[in-house]
């Protein structure tokens, strides 16, 4: 009786064994099964951090950006100097991991880019708070030539705005990182689009962040807590 | 199969090795057969703890620094990211399972152990034990390179294979920094080898044939140990006289003896002679500040002595003084080595085979002539055994109490002396260590192509060694092998003495005439050549003091004197203590002088030294090795002698300053009393006591021990009696003599005793009739004076022997001690003064 009674304690013990076993590695399965690594943009060397909501996908480019600027007019050296100097990775909404453009204005799902750029010591010496808002669209031109479509055709250029700028907000973040969040609409092929920019320079003002977020302006309207979310998680903690 | 067979099975495998190796687990038979161990929960949890920790530390590395990570998405990430953790985990899970199953179903454990691992491990078992061992490594290293490159894979962020591939070229470009680290570390470590290089050197010196120009002609009185040195050197330089006869060359020599012997001349002495290099290394040429320098010490000298050897076919190499080189302490050594009280260096003995320390063997030399060897084996192993037990061997290192009532130092134990640990064994595995091949190319580069090494040449390497503590030596270093002969460097002969003043002599200006020389070795029987030189630079600076230039018979005693008792105190005894201590010297003289035989007296005298208020030195003619019972009663007269004589001249009373004598004198009639028979009785009273339960014993018990002593001391009282009744006069003369001059010389006694010319006084005044009455008359008022003490006229003493001094001196009678020219008193400086 002894012995039997020994022997369901030991076949208990090897259940536990087991049970334990199982629990665990099904557990641990199921944390794997979520694949959250797609969720976060990390770079910590450059001390970037931001969370994307389910279903958004990353893709990091390697080639530098060349906003605004025909690569056929830059110098070889300097667009080797320019792609060795910035981190740059691609967000998508739709989830997809195709490298294309960086910025697609007329997409219907919420797209753009997170870039980190060691600035050029001339950009460095020229740049400002104010010339962050010029990055990818000169906003004060715009305006400017928005204002004067209204005075010469009022009706038909509020109706059919060729930019209207909707938010223009000084940004300041732990660590002395500053610059601006810029919301505006750009008349595209496609329609009206909406692009949500925020430029942010380090204290020293030697490493640009830009955290650009695009698609129609109905889109963006429909997907503005994504967007939201996105643009709250954007964190910079710069090395010291 | 049924369940038995199983069982028979497992037990087979066990029984091979196989089981047990297998699982890593010895198995237990229970009642239903036998199952797996259990294991500790400890064990059983281990490699869970350490897979599951290193989980946790990749998911927390992930967490650390990401503001925006929660530990669930972390959790997630490294799941997907080290996936493998996760699979180990759970490969250790199921291992546990099965060895938990394995320690319940005995089914399942054999099942696994012989039918699953069991052949596998029987098929392993095929291979020898050095094929498994390479397999074995091989494995190893596979998975050792695995691993390195699945971490340089991580690193370099690239497949297994793209990093294989990209092996080559990161080598190649780490050859800068590699070659960096090499110089750094070539820096690091030159920086030590630099330092114990430089340390390692220093304390040796080499001397070439014709450096040294000592040669064996400038030893002096140590002809037979210089004549068996010689024996070794000539092996050394002709090695194929001994060698074609099949013998080998001697490795090595003791020179053992008390200091200023001349142990180290005759090493110098076969520098100059050898033709070939000598190697002298200094007694603290291993001492070393730092752990193991000592060891490369020894190393770079043998190293070198072996090149010198071959070189030049020999080399020498001389360790003076031997005894710092250490020793290992008792319990390196022999039975014989065990609590041995430190004996003076002359004790230590030399056995047939070879030098061993005063053993209690060599002590039975005084329990019998021959160290009793006519016993047979059996009865001197009990008297051994019987000594050993009485001198305290059973507690090593504790004092040891003789009968004597002297209490003996013992050598401690313990690393006496010497150099760091290890240089001791250094040193004895190099004189005598493994005979292997030497060098790199012979015994690597020959042994790669497949030839056999060369065998190690013959190093004739003769090790010298000298020193006056044997017993501080290692009892290996003096095994025949090491040091095969030892020599006793003792005292020189009379012979060599005469030789060594006259070496010495030679050197200065003197008058000693051959008979004063030879006089002088005779009574220096323990001079060494050390002591010889010094006493004659003592003479001379005595003469220097004089204003002159030639030592005196006078400038040699007197430095005799300054040498062996030291100089006189500046103390005036007063006159009454002046004339009882000058008398109480003179009985002790005079008795000597008449009575003993084989001693001479050195000198007399009444000055202080210390709590001596005089004494009278005698030394030997000659080196006895026994003493006759007559010879012990005349030491015990010349003992009782100033008592005797304080009675016999001070009415019966005497001073205490006799209590030494008695005790002398008391000490060597007990002693021989109890040990050879100088009394009543034949029996060893010391072995009675040894062995008997009950002590004190006595053959005849009704009579007390110290009554015999007594007994034969009044004896010898009466004896002395009678000798000083019958020389009362020359007890005068000598008391007359020491008062007026406080010391005097053996001569001037020998001179008043014959009534002859001495050195200091003229003994012929002595025995003129006058004399007689004068000595009588002083000592008579001394007498008085002393037993009337308060306010008598002490009579002035009498200035007899300065009258005689300073008269002209006439014919003396022939005397082979007394022949230097007498002097006026002026022109002898007075002694001690």
């Amino acid at each position: 009786m002894v012995a039997g009674a020994s022997g369901r304690r030991g076949w208990s013990s090897v259940v536990r064994v087991a049970v334990a076993g199982v629990v665990a590695g099904a557990l641990l399965f199921t944390a794997a099964c979520g694949s959250a690594n797609d969720r976060y943009v990390t770079n910590k060397s450059a001390g970037v951090y931001a969370k994307l909501p389910d279903g958004w996908s990353q893709v990091q480019i390697q080639d530098p950006q060349l906003l605004g600027i025909d690569a056929r007019e830059m110098s070889p050296d300097m667009y080797i100097a320019l792609s060795q100097r910035q981190w740059m990775t691609k967000l998508d909404a739709s989830g997809s991991t195709e490298p294309t453009s960086a910025l697609a204005p007329d997409a219907q799902l919420p797209n753009g880019f997170l870039q980190v750029r060691q600035l050029l010591p001339e950009e460095a010496n020229t740049i400002s708070t104010n010339s962050l808002r010029d990055l990818l669209v000169s906003v004060d031109a715009a305006v400017a030539a928005q204002e004067e479509a209204i005075r010469q055709d009022p009706i038909n250029a509020r109706l059919r705005p060729a930019f209207l700028l909707l938010v223009d907000e000084v940004v300041k973040k732990d660590g002395g990182v500053h610059g601006v969040h810029l919301v505006y609409q750009v008349a595209t092929t496609a329609g009206l689009a909406t692009i949500d920019q925020t430029s942010l320079l380090d204290r020293d003002q030697t490493v640009l962040y830009q955290l650009v977020l695009t698609c129609t302006a109905w889109c963006y309207l429909q997907n503005r807590p994504d967007v939201s979310e996105v643009l709250n998680s954007f964190t910079i903690k710069p090395a010291t | 199969m049924d369940h038995n067979d199983l069982a028979g099975t497992v037990a087979e495998a066990a029984g091979d090795g196989a089981e047990a190796s297998s699982t890593g687990a010895a198995s237990q038979a229970g009642p239903s057969g036998p199952v797996r161990k259990r294991l500790a929960p400890w064990d059983r949890a281990k490699f869970l703890i350490l897979l599951g920790g290193l989980f946790a530390f990749v998911v927390a590395a992930q967490v650390s620094g990401n503001p925006l990570m929660t530990w669930a998405d972390a959790i997630s990430i490294e799941a997907e990211r080290s996936w493998w953790l996760l699979a180990l985990i759970g490969v250790e899970v199921v291992r546990q399972v099965h060895m938990a199953i394995g320690e319940r179903s005995s089914k399942y454990y054999v099942f696994w152990t012989d039918r699953v691992f069991g052949r596998a491990e029987r098929r392993m078992l095929k291979f020898n034990d050095w094929d498994r061992f390479r397999m074995s490594r091989a494995a190893k290293w596979v998975v050792t390179l695995l691993v390195t490159l699945f971490i340089y894979a991580r690193i370099t962020h690239k497949s297994m294979f793209d990093a294989v591939v990209a092996v080559p070229s990161s080598i190649w470009g780490a050859i800068p920094m590699l070659l960096q680290v090499v110089l750094l570390l070539f820096i690091v470590v030159g920086q030590f080898v630099a330092i114990f290089w430089f340390m390692s050197k220093g304390g040796v010196e080499v001397y070439y044939p014709d450096d040294v120009k000592t040669r064996f002609s400038d030893v002096w009185g140590q002809d037979h140990v210089v004549s068996r040195v010689r024996e070794n050197v000539f092996y050394l330089e002709h090695p194929e006289e001994i060698e074609s006869k099949g013998g080998y060359v001697p490795g090595g020599i003791l020179l053992w003896g008390p200091p200023g012997t001349g142990k180290t001349l005759i090493a110098e002495a076969v520098a100059g002679e050898t033709g070939k290099p000598y190697v002298f290394i200094d007694p603290g040429a291993f001492q070393a500040m730092f752990m193991g320098v000592g060891i490369l010490k020894v190393k770079s000298l043998f190293r070198r002595l072996r090149k010198l050897s071959l070189r030049y076919g020999g080399v020498i190499a001389f360790f003076d003084e031997a005894d710092s080189l250490g020793n290992r302490g008792q319990l390196a050594q022999g039975f014989n080595r065990r609590a041995e009280p430190a004996r003076p260096a002359r004790d230590v003995t030399l056995g047939a085979h070879g030098w061993r320390a005063a053993s209690y063997a060599d002590r039975l030399d005084d329990l019998g002539c021959n160290g009793v060897h006519y016993l047979s084996d059996h009865a001197r192993d009990e008297l051994v055994a019987h000594r050993a037990a009485v001198a305290g061997l059973g507690g090593r290192g504790a004092a040891t109490p003789e009968r004597g009532g002297d209490v003996h130092k013992v050598i401690m134990g313990g690393m006496g002396g010497g150099g760091d640990m290890g240089t001791l064994q250094a040193l004895l595995a190099e004189m005598s260590g493994l005979k292997k091949p030497r060098g790199f190319l012979n015994r690597v580069v020959r042994r790669t192509l497949g030839m056999k090494p060369k065998p190690p040449p013959k190093y004739r390497i003769l090790i010298m060694m000298a020193t006056n503590m044997p017993n501080s030596l290692d009892e290996a270093f003096l095994r025949p092998g090491r040091i095969d002969r030892q020599y006793e460097v003792g005292y020189p002969s009379k012979a060599g003495r005469i030789r060594t003043y006259e070496g010495y002599l030679a050197k200065v200006k003197h008058e000693l005439t051959a008979e004063q020389v030879e006089r002088l070795a005779t009574m220096s029987t323990e001079a060494t050549g050390a002591t010889i030189k010094d006493t004659v630079n003592e003479a001379l600076s005595q003469a220097i003091k004089d204003g002159r230039e030639v030592i005196a018979w006078a400038d040699i005693l007197r430095a005799r004197v300054i040498k062996e008792h030291g100089l006189p105190d500046d103390h005036e005894h007063i006159e009454r203590e002046r004339h009882s201590i000058a008398l109480h010297e003179a009985c002790h003289a005079v008795v000597a002088y008449r009575l003993q035989r084989g001693r001479v007296i050195d000198m007399a005298t009444i000055e202080r030294r210390g709590g001596v208020g005089g004494f009278v030195a005698s030394v030997k003619l000659e080196d006895s090795m026994f003493q006759w019972k007559s010879e012990v009663e005349v030491q015990v007269m010349v003992s009782l002698a100033s008592l005797v004589g304080e009675r016999m001249f001070f009415d019966g009373d005497n001073t205490v300053g006799v209590g030494g004598d008695l005790r002398a004198a008391t000490f060597l009639v007990s002693r021989n009393i109890s040990m050879a028979a100088m009394g009543e009785t034949i029996s060893s009273w010391l072995s009675l006591a040894d062995t008997m339960p009950i002590n004190p014993v006595a053959v005849d018990g009704d009579r007390p021990f110290g009554e015999q002593v007594e007994t034969k001391l009044r004896e010898l009282y009466q004896r002395t009696e009678e000798v000083l009744e019958a020389n009362r006069h020359e007890v005068l003369a000598l008391t007359h003599a020491l008062e007026t001059h406080k010391t005097i010389w053996g001569e001037d006694v020998e001179a008043i005793m014959e009534g002859r010319l001495g050195p200091t006084v003229d003994g012929r005044r002595y025995h003129e009739p006058e004399f007689r009455e004068i000595a009588e008359e002083y000592h008579d008022n001394a007498l008085r004076e002393h037993l009337d003490a308060p306010g008598h006229d002490r009579r002035r003493m009498p200035e007899l022997d300065r009258v005689a001094a300073s008269a002209p001196p006439g014919p003396t009678p022939a005397s082979p001690t007394s022949s230097v020219r007498a002097r006026p008193e002026s022109e002898w400086r007075k002694p001690g003064a």
